[in-house]
């Protein structure tokens, strides 16, 4: 017997997450006193994810977007696809609390620097980071041959500046990116919003396949830990009472 | 695998923010302090908790005035019960500046009083356990008592406050000194202590507890007056009886509220007026609280006055108001105090005397305990007989040196040694006797070093070259020993030959050309110039020098290969010269019969190596000639 009071936030567009109360609770007595049910609840989370997991996989472009992102040489992270396909899966392990007070309990990751730079790239600045703010370094050298000298280059100062010599770098990597994969705002602006529309949900890989899903895995998702709640309650006679509950 | 923030958060949960959890926390706090204080203000105006108070506040009275008799008793008791007034009032003080309770104050006051018996040195203490309590955190009480224990020469608990001093130096200090030490270290402590916000409230505290007191005093009175001949239980009953009427009559009061609607006007017009004058309605309230503490106080002057304490006080019996028999008292408590302190000193000075005493006492019987041990060792080895038979060989050992074989040294050599071993034994008996540590312990080493002589002579492995090293230190030295002056009178006629020599041809003249008929003239030669010419020279003045003297050495040295070439070509010319080649063929035939055989001596090493070494020795010999043919 659980508190289902319902789904806390309304269900605009593919709206995410759903808050449920208990699911650690639920984790952690599942763990202890049922472990069977919990084995079981992470092969129907799995199953029920697989899709979006799939189709995010697939989304993986095989070769790098530029040809020299996957070469290796230097501080970037290096394009691999096989490597970005294997780290968008599923997780049930608990995230961080937010500044909100939320943490989440099942999630999809893309959890490869690579991956997630691919996923990301042009979601902020749609035409590559600006080149602005160069200035020219100076640094004093001293060689054996001919004596005191300087080597002076030029570069773009502060994280929000493209730091290549290139001045259109970060707009060929985004066009680059675009190329094989379109940027998709899984939480769209819906008809009669008002005010500013996040761009977090915006990606090429986990986020798009989110998008496509339509919150069929949302609903599968919450089917499954709805089912695991009744069937640990049932196995505890009813001496659980407080299992999982749709937060009202 | 880099952990990024790229995620779609299926199912979420709140957890509560911390912000929250700051906010609920204080909240709870907040809920628990208002729950507390409107239970409080409850019981504060509820009928229990007046009559707690005014019992509460009684018993700080008699707690007060209980700490406040003993003190006087203990000053009356020194003799010194005219200074009561300034102890109290000192104790008094100290409360107001520095917060020290009285339950801290008196029983430090009692201490020092009872050891030093003078009330201006218990003051001078009680100021200086003031800073050291204060410096040091520690409660006042238990430093005085401390100090009044360093007093009369009780050191120990002085060790707790970290006064950089080791338990022998503060035993071996004065009170006086160890007093100095604390004051350098801690004067002003407490002053400083006293205006902290701890040391405030503190104050603040003592301060409210002893107008407490006071009230609690005043209330007594009142309260006996309600009691009537009953006194305190009647009292009590009183407070109690009074608790009970206020209670009543606050019920009757919310009944009327609740109930009449009449009061309700009353409640509603004095509502109007507190809110209208909420500060003079207080100030109305103690108007008339010290209106009627006038009147009590007023009629209180026509009761008489009872003395808290009703002891034997002082009273002066002269003009001047008793000053002379204040001052005679008080130098008769400290003459007393400082003879008991002689007295204790005294004791100590005994009791580290007598543990000297004990100390040597037990060294002197382990000096003994260890001479009887090593008495009973030579005791084992000595045999009368024995001595007996050595005695008569004593004058043989004056002819050791005469002993003709090693059985007969060795022989010598054991009785020589026991008889040794008999005389320490003799030796450490006697210093046993004479109770002499120092001779006790230096008899029963000697005897310990002959019975080790002894245990070598008699000991079946004793190698005779040991003996024989015993018995050359048993020998006695003769002062001139011929022999050795001989040796080495001989070796120093050798030394001065020899120098002779080494004198003889250091003065003998160097050989020269002319002397070795080279046909060079004495003296004809270019000296060599000295450094200081050659540094004021020119460098092409040295160098024309140099090759002038290298150009005259060449000429002599040509002149020299004539004169050689000369003498060979005369050699050569003369009947000496053989020509035929016989004396070179001899030498062949004769080197050749005799059939040279050449041992070379080689490592273990590489054989072709060493015979191409061999081969090249060979080869060179014979490139120089040295070797003909092989």
């Amino acid at each position: 017997m659980h508190l289902c009071k319902g789904y806390k936030t309304k269900r605009r567009s593919q709206a995410m997450p759903v808050e449920l109360a208990g699911v650690d609770e639920l984790r952690k007595a599942l763990k202890q006193y049922a472990p069977d049910l919990d084995k079981q609840l992470k092969k129907d989370l799995v199953l029920a994810t697989s899709g979006v997991v799939k189709d995010a996989r697939g989304f993986v472009p095989a070769s790098a977007p530029l040809s020299n992102w996957g070469k290796g040489n230097g501080i970037f992270p290096t394009y691999s696809a096989s490597l970005i396909r294997n780290v968008i899966r599923l997780s049930t392990a608990r995230s961080r609390v937010n500044k909100n007070g939320f943490a989440s309990s099942v999630r999809i990751v893309n959890a490869n620097a690579a991956g997630a730079i691919y996923e990301t790239a042009g979601r902020k600045n749609p035409q590559g980071r600006p080149q602005g703010k160069m200035r020219e370094v100076v640094i004093p050298t001293r060689r054996l041959d001919t004596g005191v000298g300087e080597h002076r280059y030029m570069t773009s100062t502060g994280k929000n500046y493209g730091k290549s010599n290139n001045p259109n770098a970060g707009k060929q990597f985004v066009d680059a990116a675009n190329a094989t994969g379109q940027l998709v705002n899984s939480k769209p602006r819906v008809a009669g919003q008002r005010g500013h529309v996040s761009r977090k949900f915006t990606g090429r890989l986990i986020y798009r396949a989110w998008a496509q899903d339509n919150g069929k895995t949302q609903d599968a998702v919450v089917r499954a830990i709805m089912k695991t709640n009744d069937l640990f309650v049932k196995k505890t006679s009813g001496i659980a009472t407080a299992g999982v509950r749709k937060a009202a | 695998m880099a952990n990024t923030d790229i995620d779609i958060k299926i199912i979420a949960e709140f957890l509560g923010k911390k912000a929250f959890k700051q906010a609920d926390t204080a909240a709870t706090k907040l809920n628990k302090t208002v729950k507390s204080l409107g239970s409080s203000f409850g019981l504060a105006f509820g009928g229990a908790a007046l009559g707690y108070a005014i019992k509460s506040t009684i018993k700080d009275f008699a707690d007060a005035q209980r700490e406040t008799v003993n003190l006087t008793n203990t000053v009356k008791n020194l003799g010194l019960a005219f200074d009561a007034p300034q102890l109290t009032a000192y104790v008094d003080q100290i409360g107001r500046l520095y917060g020290v309770t009285g339950d801290q104050a008196v029983p430090a006051m009692q201490a020092l009083l009872s050891v030093t018996g003078s009330v201006s040195k218990s003051t001078e203490i009680m100021n200086t356990a003031l800073d050291l309590a204060a410096s040091r955190s520690a409660n006042v009480a238990d430093v005085a008592q401390d100090l009044a224990n360093a007093y009369v020469g009780n050191t120990k608990g002085l060790n707790q406050y970290r006064l950089g001093l080791t338990k022998a130096e503060l035993s071996s200090k004065t009170f006086q000194e160890i007093m100095e030490i604390i004051g350098k270290q801690t004067l002003g402590a407490a002053d400083e202590a006293a205006n902290s916000l701890s040391g405030q409230l503190a104050i603040l505290s003592e301060v409210t507890n002893q107008a407490k007191e006071r009230i609690g005093g005043g209330l007594f009175e009142a309260l006996g007056g309600v009691a009537g001949k009953d006194g305190a239980g009647g009292a009590a009953q009183s407070i109690e009886n009074l608790s009970i009427k206020l209670t009543n009559a606050i019920t009757g009061f919310g009944y009327l509220v609740r109930e009449i609607k009449i009061a309700q006007p009353i409640l509603v017009a004095a509502g109007i007026a507190i809110g209208l004058a909420w500060a003079p309605w207080f100030t109305a309230i103690g108007v008339a609280a010290l209106a009627i503490g006038a009147i009590g106080n007023a009629m209180k002057k026509n009761q008489p006055q009872i003395a808290v304490n009703t002891g034997k006080l002082f009273f002066p019996g002269s003009g001047d108001g008793g000053y002379k028999e204040r001052e005679a008292a008080r130098k008769k408590a400290e003459q007393e105090a400082i003879a008991r302190n002689k007295q204790l000193a005294k004791l100590v000075k005994d009791q580290a005397k007598s543990a000297a005493d004990a100390v040597k006492q037990k060294r002197l019987q382990n000096a003994i305990d260890k001479a009887n041990l090593a008495l009973g060792k030579g005791e084992d080895v000595f045999d009368i007989d024995k001595i007996q038979i050595a005695a008569a060989l004593t004058n043989q050992a004056q002819l050791l040196g005469k002993a003709t074989s090693a059985a007969q040294q060795m022989q010598i050599a054991n009785d020589v040694a026991r008889l040794n071993v008999k005389k320490s034994i003799l030796d450490l008996e006697d210093a046993i006797a004479a109770k002499d540590e120092k001779a006790i312990i230096a008899a029963t080493a000697k005897l310990n070093a002959d019975l080790k002589v002894l245990g070598a002579l008699t000991g079946q492995n004793a190698a005779l070259v040991s003996i024989e090293s015993i018995l050359a230190g048993l020998k006695p030295k003769e002062l001139i020993d011929q022999d050795n002056l001989d040796k080495a009178l001989a070796k120093i006629t050798e030394m001065l030959r020899m120098l002779g020599m080494a004198n003889t041809a250091s003065k003998a003249k160097i050989p020269t050309s002319a002397s070795l008929g080279s046909g060079i003239p004495v003296g004809d030669y270019i000296a060599p110039i000295s450094k200081d010419i050659a540094a004021k020279g020119s460098i092409d003045a040295i160098l024309e020098y140099a090759d002038a003297a290298s150009a005259r050495a060449n000429a002599f040295a040509d002149l020299l290969d004539m004169d050689t070439a000369a003498k060979t070509q005369a050699l050569q010319s003369s009947s000496l010269w053989d020509t035929s080649g016989a004396l070179q063929s001899f030498r062949q035939k004769e080197s050749a019969s005799m059939g040279n055989t050449i041992i070379v001596n080689t490592g273990i090493g590489d054989p072709n190596a060493i015979a191409e070494a061999i081969d090249d020795v060979l080869r060179q010999a014979q490139q120089r000639g040295t070797l003909v043919a092989v």
